[in-house]
């Protein structure tokens, strides 16, 4: 029997008389603890079905690496799964999969994240397995496995960059957006330069400098004993040493890009126009403001490009709107494919236009309690999978200290205002614009420009 | 090193033995419970089937209409005349049309969208639990009341333009693309893209996609499947009433598909697709499988996760981890009624494109071996975890029980095919293995011909004949 979640009443709006029964809000009940070693510890009691998550996310990502060592955060993502002294080679794949788990990792510019999936009998294999590789994996580091997975890196950045339709756009734009020496200012994924450039001495020191305990949160979910796992974890984790981190300069904030256009030509039927401007970092007021603009301008065919590029005026065939949310500041994305018979240019100044009359008028109440209840709906939903449970609760404690701040993140979207949203449309001006052409080398539709 | 320094009682100075807290890997207890849940069914006087799984712990409903017919349906002379009827289904439908339809169902965060695969059609509903009833209505207008209005499918065609052009693009779509193309082989229903071609769709007016759609909303032959905080009593009348008008046509589309296995059995057959510039190749390998109907669909499809199901398993094993070719190497079955395919397939540096697909012909050449025990008890866990994880939302519970509909499962089917799975010996899992035979494999390879086609003939001699993907 399903044990019923901590929810509810999340109110439908049908116009500003419901928004003012707002009030209620949601949680994802767990039980937060320390080890003295510094270890955050989050346990999220679920017993409706036989599985359990463990999330290990460390504080560290792409944004800490040293300059000429581009990729290597993710490069030692990979490197996590290659063995210790005491589960050499591919036994952490090999043991997991063995009992019925699967695992996986995403390294981004802020942070690291392992997670662990499996039956209820294999939580205690699965910490255990984290502890090993938190206390020991620099120690059975060597060469080969190093030059293994830098060929795997190289490879996955082939396939999710260089051969994707318009991924070479990814590839340019931090560079585009940030000045030299920002730590956005270069990709996650790395150059293929400095990915071969990266040797053992490096991966020792990155290790012991960012994996630890007192860098990391821990959630332990789904089916289980909160007392054994709790005595689990203490003798497992509780005698893994600090590391000693690394102060962190925070950069100044970024208004601007740092190159107002940039062309490029990609193997495309189709061209497509990139508008990226610099906004609030993640999970600030301001950032809730975003993502609202976003829906009112992209999400769905009754959004306000959709409507105006698509519906009346068959200017373009896709539109689509963003807030690419990132913890030293964010971007806020809208691209667009123009129609057969249109250009690029006509579709931006179709899109800078919408953005001109939001910015004049603001949105509509209606449009308002759309992107509410499309936003209360998805909040709810994410209630329902015990891993999207477990990786909120660790993005919370990382960003805010509390990983049961989901009450407060609905909180600041029910408090967008439409002021709020007109005043930040006002703010996506051209002269603060980074403008991305990708024209289509491989055209042979008539009338494409 | 994690020790622990073990103080010393006062006898003199002797040095403390040190303990490794991690050194001793604990024991793996017994497999938990499982047991699936199985679906109400009941059936409505126009012959609608209806599955109905209740979870009301929370306020979120999923509702999956499957219709059969899909792009198998299209007139030869165009391909992705099905799939562009169902998408404007939901482009305008009763009194409302196209940009009122999307107000309607985004005001109330109403998900409904259609999807067309080869075989089916089917609607997907997700919402809040208070908005169930506006949005099965919604859906019901779409199914009955659907306008095709013109001056809408002008802009819908000119989007699936962009999509079919788009899937150019990419060097896995175009693989795919060739390959079902040779499977099936030409003029088979099976054979094209569900989006279709670019002249396939030219010209198509409000007329050919409403009788394309009439033809195939046949209450007597599809199922509903609904999750989620519902009941099977009040949900009955519900259906009852929203479903009145709702009879079979007069003329229904047949839905019968002509023999869909590849015929052959001199080896396999290899072909080229140039995407030039690919910093990649792309490899896939196509082999028979098992139909959804025949016994050794599951204990075959064991043999596949082993063979590329997870990230152990031999393909990626080999190709990833030892030798770097790559970023993934994976295989999955597909079981349909009438049909069954294994799919191996990956993405490879471009200078190892040779050497790469010899190893991957040589691990599937190896497959009728057999697997080992150990190898089988993974597959297994993997199924088993796969099954419960499917339980966590509406949506995926919805998907799975979709899932059996379209293999003709019934509605505790989820069950069935757990006990199944568990039965599996690496016997009666190699007794299914004489089937994928290379003898009648299908090998496609997409990338940068210029520079990988004579070092791929020389590790692989073919014959390779060049194609190019429909369009």
């Amino acid at each position: 029997m399903l044990l019923p979640l901590l929810l509810p009443l999340l109110t439908l709006h049908q116009g500003p008389a419901a928004r003012a029964a707002d009030g209620v809000g949601i949680d994802i009940p767990h039980e937060r603890y320390q080890l003295e070693n510094g270890l955050d510890v989050i346990l999220l009691h679920d017993p409706s079905l036989p599985q359990v998550v463990v999330n290990t996310w460390y504080g560290v990502g792409s944004k800490d690496e040293v300059a000429g060592r581009s990729g290597f955060a993710h490069l030692f993502e990979h490197l996590m799964f290659m063995g210790t002294e005491r589960l050499p080679g591919s036994g952490f794949d090999e043991l997991m999969e063995a009992e019925g788990g699967w695992n996986n990792a995403w390294t981004s510019e802020d942070a690291t994240d392992y997670y662990d999936v499996g039956p209820s009998n294999l939580l205690p294999t699965l910490l255990w397995m984290e502890a090993d590789r938190m206390d020991g994996l620099a120690r059975a580091m060597t060469r080969k496995k190093v030059d293994l997975q830098r060929d795997v890196v190289r490879n996955e950045r082939r396939q999710s960059s260089e051969d994707e339709p318009y991924g070479a756009l990814w590839l340019e734009m931090p560079a585009m957006l940030y000045p030299p020496g920002h730590p956005y200012a270069h990709t996650v994924i790395g150059t293929h330069e400095d990915l071969q450039a990266a040797s053992v001495e490096d991966v020792v020191a990155f290790f012991q400098t960012w994996y630890g305990p007192n860098n990391a949160g821990l959630v332990v979910a789904g089916d289980f004993d909160v007392a054994t796992t709790k005595a689990d974890i203490q003798r497992l984790f509780g005698g893994i040493a600090k590391v000693p981190l690394q102060e962190r300069v925070l950069p100044a904030p970024v208004d601007k890009p740092q190159k107002a256009l940039l062309e490029l030509t990609d193997q495309v039927q189709v061209p497509m126009s990139v508008m990226l401007w610099h906004t609030d970092a993640a999970l600030s007021q301001g950032d809730a403001v975003m993502d609202v603009l976003a829906a009112v301008l992209g999400d769905g065919r009754s959004s306000r490009l959709y409507s105006a590029l698509i519906q009346q005026d068959s200017l373009a065939l896709e539109v689509d709107a963003y807030q690419m949310s990132a913890m030293l500041g964010s971007v806020f994305m809208i691209s667009a494919k123009p129609a057969e018979g249109h250009d690029l240019p006509a579709v931006e100044a179709a899109v800078q236009a919408q953005l001109s009359r939001l910015a004049a008028e603001g949105p509509t109440p209606e449009e308002l309690d759309r992107v509410r209840n499309g936003i209360e709906l998805s909040f709810l939903r994410s209630l329902e999978d015990l891993q999207d449970r477990a990786a909120s609760l660790n993005r919370y404690r990382y960003l805010k200290g509390d990983p049961g701040w989901v009450s407060q993140d609905l909180a600041r979207y029910r408090a967008v205002t439409a002021a709020d949203v007109q005043a930040a449309a006002a703010r996506l001006s051209p002269d603060r614009r980074a403008l991305i052409r990708v024209h289509a080398e491989g055209a042979d539709r008539p009338g494409v420009k | 090193m994690l020790l622990l320094v073990l103080g010393l009682m006062a006898c003199g100075p002797k040095k403390a033995p040190v303990v490794d807290l991690l050194a001793e890997r604990p024991p793996v207890g017994p497999p938990p419970a499982f047991q699936p849940p199985a679906a109400e069914s009941f059936q409505l006087e126009n012959g609608l089937t209806v599955w109905v799984l209740s979870r009301p712990d929370l306020p979120l409903v999923s509702l999956r209409l499957s219709l059969p017919g899909g792009s198998a349906a299209d007139p030869a002379e165009h391909p992705g005349l099905t799939y562009l009827a169902d998408e404007m289904l939901v482009h305008g439908a009763g009194d409302r049309d196209a940009a009122q339809y999307a107000e309607a169902l985004e005001r109330q965060a109403i998900d409904l969208w259609v999807g067309t695969d080869s075989t089916r059609t089917t609607f997907h509903l997700d919402c809040h639990a208070d908005r169930f009833a506006e949005g099965l209505a919604l859906m019901t207008d779409a199914l009955l009341a659907p306008r095709f209005d013109a001056e809408e499918l002008d802009r819908v065609r000119a989007q699936q333009e962009g999509d079919i052009l788009g899937q150019l693009d990419d060097g896995r779509a175009v693989a795919s693309m060739v390959a079902w193309q040779q499977w099936f082989g030409a003029g088979h229903p099976l054979a094209h893209p569900t989006e279709g071609t670019v002249s396939g769709i030219a010209g198509l007016g409000p007329d050919a996609l409403r009788a394309s759609w009439t033809g195939r909303a046949v209450p007597s032959r599809s199922t509903l499947v609904v999750t989620g905080a519902v009941d099977a009593a009040s949900l009955k009348d519900t259906l009852a009433s929203q479903f009145s008008d709702w009879v079979d046509p007069a003329e229904p589309t047949p839905v019968a598909l002509p023999a869909a296995q590849r015929v052959g059995g001199s080896g396999p057959a290899y072909f080229l697709v140039d995407k030039p510039e690919a910093s990649q190749s792309v490899l896939r390998v196509l082999l028979p499988g098992w139909t959804a109907d025949q016994p050794e669909a599951v204990p075959g499809s064991l043999a596949v996760v082993v063979l590329g199901g997870t990230f152990t398993s031999r393909l990626n094993r080999l190709l990833r981890e030892e030798k770097g070719y790559t970023y993934g190497a994976g295989a999955r079955s597909l079981d349909a009624p009438g049909f069954g395919v294994i799919v191996a397939s990956t993405n490879v540096q471009r200078d190892v494109t040779g050497p790469a697909l010899v190893d991957l012909l040589a691990e599937l050449k190896k497959l009728p071996a057999g697997i080992t025990d150990d190898e089988l008890r993974k597959a297994q866990g993997a199924r088993r975890t796969e099954m419960v994880e499917a339980m966590s939302t509406r949506s995926s519970l919805a998907d799975s029980l979709l899932n059996l509909v379209e293999r003709r499962l019934p509605p505790d089917g989820l069950q069935r095919e757990l006990e199944a799975l568990s039965a599996a010996t690496s016997a009666t899992v190699g007794a299914t293995l004489a089937r994928p035979t290379l003898d009648r494999a299908i090998v496609v390879v997409s990338g940068d011909l210029s520079k990988i086609q004579a070092p791929l003939s020389a590790a692989v001699p073919g014959p390779w004949t060049v194609v190019q993907p429909p369009r």
